[in-house]
């Protein structure tokens, strides 16, 4: 079925514009039974999400771009009650093939990334992102040495926040810097830290303990030769004349360096 | 009037599962701005801000969190400026 009655649109509309308690069933059901057959469609359609059993995925965010978009964007899209069924139709259409198309790009950036990673890890240039025990180990202890020498704060957070990307985003070591720069430079290292434990804590050689969090954390109290603490500063003060690529892909070297002695 | 807080605007428009309270979130925010304008175009600019981030890197935490601070710049320039 992909019409339903100006009753069932009715429900929906009464639904959503109660201000005291607006809710969302009668939506989802309403674009679960309107919608199926043609995400089923678009999804065997589109090369990409051919049989990958997409459908759910790709009705799940539809269904929440809907629950966020129906009042600002339709019924009260210009201000006043929008009432109009056949007018719903079109707009949770046009929201739904949007979520599609934004859907099977994602999918497309990650398979093409990790035909990179494929790629990179035959010729050698990439270490294997989930590692083996023994692997693990040792990350974990370089990972200690890091958290416990006297480095530079923001060259240790560069260290662990590229070891992060890398592993959350499944992408190269050159792919992460550009990334690091891009989602970092403008955070404070305050910042910088909150996210990265956020994002740490799945990773059992990332995870920090009290104890080292402590120990960044006092790191980042400590103020600069202009009176400014550290964590307030933004991590792209700290950028070199080189230019921001090149200073983090500097920074990490210094570390890897430093644990490449240390190992020996 | 009271308005929608900017946390709960960028908690609503960054949310990516129907688990509960985000439905407690949408009630609340779809419920305000159904009579207030003024967090509608809020809600409408945040939401355009957001999907396009994450249109172009695909990771909506980093994108959230990129917003945030944007937001938190913002006020805090807003308020140095009053």
């Amino acid at each position: 079925m992909n019409h339903y009655s100006e009753e069932e649109f009715y429900k929906v509309f009464h639904d959503i514009t109660d201000t005291q308690h607006p809710v969302f069933d009668s939506l989802v059901n309403l674009a679960q039974e309107t919608l199926k057959s043609s995400v089923k469609r678009w999804c065997y359609e589109d090369s990409c999400l051919r049989g990958g059993s997409y459908e759910d995925d790709v009705m799940q965010e539809i269904l929440i771009r809907l629950i966020k978009n129906c009042v600002s964007g339709f019924f009260m899209r210009d201000g006043k009650l929008n009432n109009d069924p056949d007018g719903f139709k079109n707009w949770m259409f046009t929201v739904a093939k949007n979520v599609k198309n934004d859907f099977a790009k994602k999918i497309r950036r990650m398979q093409f990334i990790e035909s990179e990673l494929d790629e990179n890890l035959s010729d050698g240039t990439l270490s294997p992102i989930y590692v083996s025990s023994e692997a693990e180990e040792r990350l974990s202890t370089s990972f200690r040495r890091v958290i416990d020498s006297d480095i530079s704060i923001y060259k240790v957070l560069t260290w662990i926040a590229q070891m992060l990307i890398i592993a959350n985003m499944n992408v190269t070591k050159i792919q992460s810097n550009d990334i690091l720069v891009q989602h970092f430079g403008f955070l404070t290292l305050d910042n910088m830290l909150e996210m990265i434990v956020a994002g740490a804590k799945d990773i059992p050689w990332l995870s920090l303990s009290d104890e080292q969090l402590a120990r960044l954390r006092y790191k980042l109290d400590e103020t600069t030769a202009d009176g400014v603490r550290l964590g307030d500063k933004t991590y792209s003060d700290f950028y070199m004349k080189k230019g921001p690529k090149a200073t983090v892909s500097d920074w990490v070297n210094r570390i890897n360096n430093f644990i490449a002695k240390e190992d020996k | 009037m009271m308005h929608l807080s900017v946390d709960q605007i960028i908690d609503f428009v960054s949310f990516d599962s129907l688990e509960e309270t985000n439905m407690k979130l949408a009630q609340t925010v779809n419920g305000h701005i159904l009579t207030c304008s003024e967090c509608r175009e809020k809600v409408k600019d945040f939401q355009s801000v957001f999907d396009e981030l994450v249109r172009r890197n695909a990771d909506k935490s980093l994108a959230k969190m990129y917003i945030k601070q944007s937001a938190k710049e913002v006020l805090k320039e807003n308020n140095a400026s009053l």
